[in-house]
């Protein structure tokens, strides 16, 4: 049993769409069954092996993805189990509703990167797009379990809607990070963009850098020493990006949105 | 180009056909007389003793419009989660509830279903509604536009014109919008929620203009008969859902004077308050009403058990079901001042003793209901369900067994308290032929659509006789537009252009200086940019026009 590598053709052209693809679907297939797998390249659904060159080999349960010269989306996405490896950038949706397993790419990962996820790890090791853990369109419901942990920066939205689970940013986070959120954390080690926690509910955000002033609707609550803070540490594990490079404890506390009752905070380490 | 079907059972009620062993000849689009002997047939299918029917139409079906759009829009994870990819003919999209144009197009096809007609289009959004039906491919349409709640026939009405005024602005506004037939939604209903009434019965005064939806609602009536459009007043009533609403609607009944009227979806209307839950059937009280008065018909809307959404422009009834949204989302918004939109997903839920007992409200309405002529096969699509479910619908309707044996899996209690078990009735081919078919084309005053007889469009679709009607229903074996094998075997093969209808009666236009000073005062655009010309409709074809009761 072995894993697979997939190296694109000259010539894909148009957004793939690789949805069919978790290795727990390919366990137990051949190299030639892989390549009967239907995904949908340019809008058209074509057998995987007009699209790639599919080798065997690597570790088991383990896809190799090269995605240099074009656009693949839904990777991972609705994974159970196994890994899956991006050499190059994400497109859409990378580990969306991931269920579990891992989802890591070396570059950039588009919008809804573990949007609605439930379990599982999406490392990122470029930056992310908007809605980054937040809600699959029209959803009412961001990410509900898992972590996110991202090298870059993310762009607007990580987290919104967020339910449980943790999203740690190693660079900036864009505007509305944690917007309506209902419980879980979000931890951007950079500064984070307007309306950090609108109308959020529940829930942690844990920013390495302060705002310029407190998010409308917050309020300072002072500083405190929280054990909650190294539990938080210890509970993330790896990979933990810029949440386990230097220990934590004393943090400024911002609660609100006050106008959905203030239960949310923001936390700022000192 | 020539055509025979040799050896069918033609299902043919318009022209007294039931089961007749029959050829039929199809030239170039049309059906025709029996060619003289040496004539040249260019394609001859040899039916070998299926079933022949004309293309069957969906009185009243959502299918386009800015309710629909929003609805799309609401339920975008339908779409994510059901993408239909281009195959073959079929450039497809995206849907089940809320179906893009092209599914919508594909799917009716494919059912056999040559035409559908929109039932709620607002005058502000016609030219809207019309483009997207000029991208539903296959099937014709045409639209119903919805007066009662327009600012303009309530001031007419609160200022006493004469009916001669109110024929003509209706007739105008028909006429502006391209409309197939006048539809009135919660009559007076939706002015009154702008002025926070949230509920408005028959008898009561709006609260704006001191008009009751009975004045409303009889005044549209007579506008119409007078026009002489040949579908009388196409009726949503008052208090859609509310326990207790048999007796609105039997008043509405009442109202009518005599008129003709079609009651919409009049299964969300035979509600009564019987029993320890305040909820039972009202059917058969309505069912009577309706076999002894001869000018109403009625479409069921029968709900269907699963997720759907509905998109009314009742927003006063939508707003009211908006906490019983599944999954919990909604919008409602005003329309231009004029009319309104409430959308609210739904899923109906066999085990929920208010949905099994809708479930079977619907049937029994189909089932009491003596007269096929005056009672027309609708979910009123997506709200009680998606019509891709009228398959299964037949088979409840033509098989007791099955009937029952599905009456046995809802909640206890509804099967308790709905006489549907002892119902025996079951419909005949030729019934349902007439209810899907000469029916509805006799109700909207199509001359040459739901029948077979010479002169008639070559809607012809072929069934294999099998004794489960779902499948029977779901999959005919051939499916013809205008003489174009458009669907065989459930799947499109030729994706051709539809035709839009609409009706133009006669009307005095002086109307149209009444007309034309309200949109300047009040609306902000010209009457005659609102009005929307023969060349914007599909694509610049133009409507296929039909002219009032009597002209021929």
């Amino acid at each position: 049993m072995t894993g697979f590598t997939l190296q694109p053709r000259a010539g894909v052209a148009g957004p793939v769409e690789l949805l069919a693809l978790a290795p727990g679907r390919l366990r137990g297939l051949g190299a030639d069954a892989v390549r009967r797998i239907v995904v949908t390249v340019g809008g058209l659904p074509v057998p995987l092996g007009d699209a790639f060159d599919v080798a065997e080999g690597g570790d088991e349960d383990t896809l190799v993805l090269r995605t240099e010269g074009f656009r693949a989306d839904g990777i991972g996405q609705g994974m159970a189990e196994g890994r899956i490896v991006v050499q190059g950038d994400a497109g859409d949706r990378l580990g969306a509703r991931l269920r579990g397993g891992q989802v890591t790419v070396e570059g950039r990962a588009g919008s809804h990167a573990g949007a609605a996820m439930a379990g599982g790890i999406v490392e990122i090791l470029g930056d992310a797009g908007d809605f980054l853990g937040a809600a699959m369109p029209a959803e009412p419901r961001g990410m509900t379990g898992g972590l996110i942990s991202v090298r870059g920066s993310a762009g607007a939205r990580a987290g919104e809607r967020m339910r449980r689970g943790t999203i740690i940013v190693d660079g900036a986070a864009g505007e509305f990070c944690g917007a309506f959120m209902v419980a879980g954390t979000v931890a951007a080690g950079g500064a984070c963009g307007a309306h950090a926690g609108y109308g959020m509910r529940r829930g942690t955000l844990l920013l390495g850098r302060a705002p310029a002033a407190a998010p409308e609707g917050f309020v300072d609550a002072g500083s405190h020493d929280w054990v909650f803070l190294s539990l938080l540490q210890r509970h993330v594990g790896e990979p933990s990006g810029w949440l386990g490079s230097r220990p934590l404890a004393r943090a400024r506390r911002l609660i609100g949105d006050m106008a959905e009752g203030g239960r949310g905070e923001i936390l700022i380490p000192e | 180009m020539r055509i025979r079907f040799r050896n069918g059972r033609v299902y043919d009620p318009a022209n007294g056909r039931e089961d007749a062993t029959a050829d039929i000849h199809v030239l170039d689009g049309r059906v025709v007389e029996a060619p003289g002997p040496g004539e040249r047939i260019d394609e001859e299918h040899d039916l070998g003793g299926r079933i022949v029917m004309p293309g069957a139409i969906d009185i009243h079906s959502h299918i386009a419009g800015g309710k629909m759009n929003l609805a799309r829009m609401l339920m975008s994870e339908e779409h994510h989660a059901t993408i239909v990819p281009a195959e073959g003919a079929c450039l497809c999209g995206s849907g089940i509830v809320t179906p893009s144009t092209h599914v919508t197009g594909c799917r009716y096809a494919e059912m056999g279903y040559t035409a559908a007609f929109e039932p709620a289009m607002l005058g502000s959004n016609a030219r809207h509604a019309h483009l997207e039906m000029a991208d539903i491919p296959i099937i014709d349409t045409g639209g119903y536009l919805v007066l009662g709640s327009d600012d303009l026939l309530l001031d007419l009405l609160a200022r006493g014109e004469r009916p001669e005024t109110i024929r003509d602005y209706v007739g105008w506004m028909l006429t502006a919008t391209q409309s197939m037939a006048i539809k009135t939604v919660n009559p007076g209903g939706i002015n009154a929620f702008k002025y926070n009434a949230r509920r408005l019965d028959l008898d009561e005064a709006g609260p704006r203009y001191g008009l009751t939806p009975r004045a409303i609602l009889t005044a549209l009536a007579r506008a119409v008969h007078d026009l002489g459009l040949p579908h009388p007043l196409h009726v949503h009533g008052c208090n859609l859902g509310v326990p207790g609403n048999v007796a609105t609607t039997l008043d509405t009944i009442g109202a009518a004077a005599g008129l003709p009227l079609h009651l919409t979806h009049v299964q969300f209307h035979s509600y009564d308050t019987e029993g320890d839950r305040r909820f039972s059937s009202g059917a058969a009280r309505i069912a009577e009403a309706v076999n002894r008065t001869p000018t109403l018909s009625v479409d069921v809307g029968q709900i269907v058990f699963g997720q759907t959404v509905t998109a009314s422009a009742d927003t006063m009834t939508q707003r009211g079901t908006a906490p019983l949204a599944h999954p919990r989302k909604w919008a409602a918004m005003d329309i231009e001042c004029d009319a309104g939109c409430g959308v609210v997903p739904f899923r109906y839920r066999d085990k929920s003793f208010v949905n099994a007992l809708q479930w079977a409200i619907g049937l029994e309405l189909f089932l009491l209901i003596e007269d096929p002529w005056r009672v027309f096969l609708t979910t009123d699509h997506p709200n009680g369900g998606p019509f891709t479910s009228y398959p299964e619908l037949i088979r409840l309707l033509m098989d007791r067994d099955y009937r029952l044996a599905r009456l046995a899996e809802i909640h206890p209690e509804a099967s308790a308290h709905t006489t549907l078990g002892s119902i025996a009735r079951e419909y005949t081919l030729a019934e349902i032929a007439i209810m899907t078919r000469a029916a509805p084309a006799r109700s909207l005053g199509l001359r040459d659509r739901g029948h077979l007889g010479p002169g008639a469009a070559a809607d012809v679709v072929v069934y294999d006789d099998l004794p489960d009607r779902r499948a029977m229903f779901e999959r005919p074996r051939m499916v013809f537009k205008d003489g174009v094998l458009v669907a065989r075997d459930g799947r499109t093969v030729t994706v051709t252009k539809g035709s839009t209808h609409v009706v133009r009666p006669g009307f005095d236009d002086a109307i149209g200086r009444v007309v034309a000073r309200h949109f300047e005062e009040r609306i902000g655009i010209k009457a005659k940019h609102f009005a929307i010309s023969d060349d914007e409709i599909r694509g610049g074809d133009g409507p296929v026009r039909h002219g009032a009761r009597g002209q021929g």
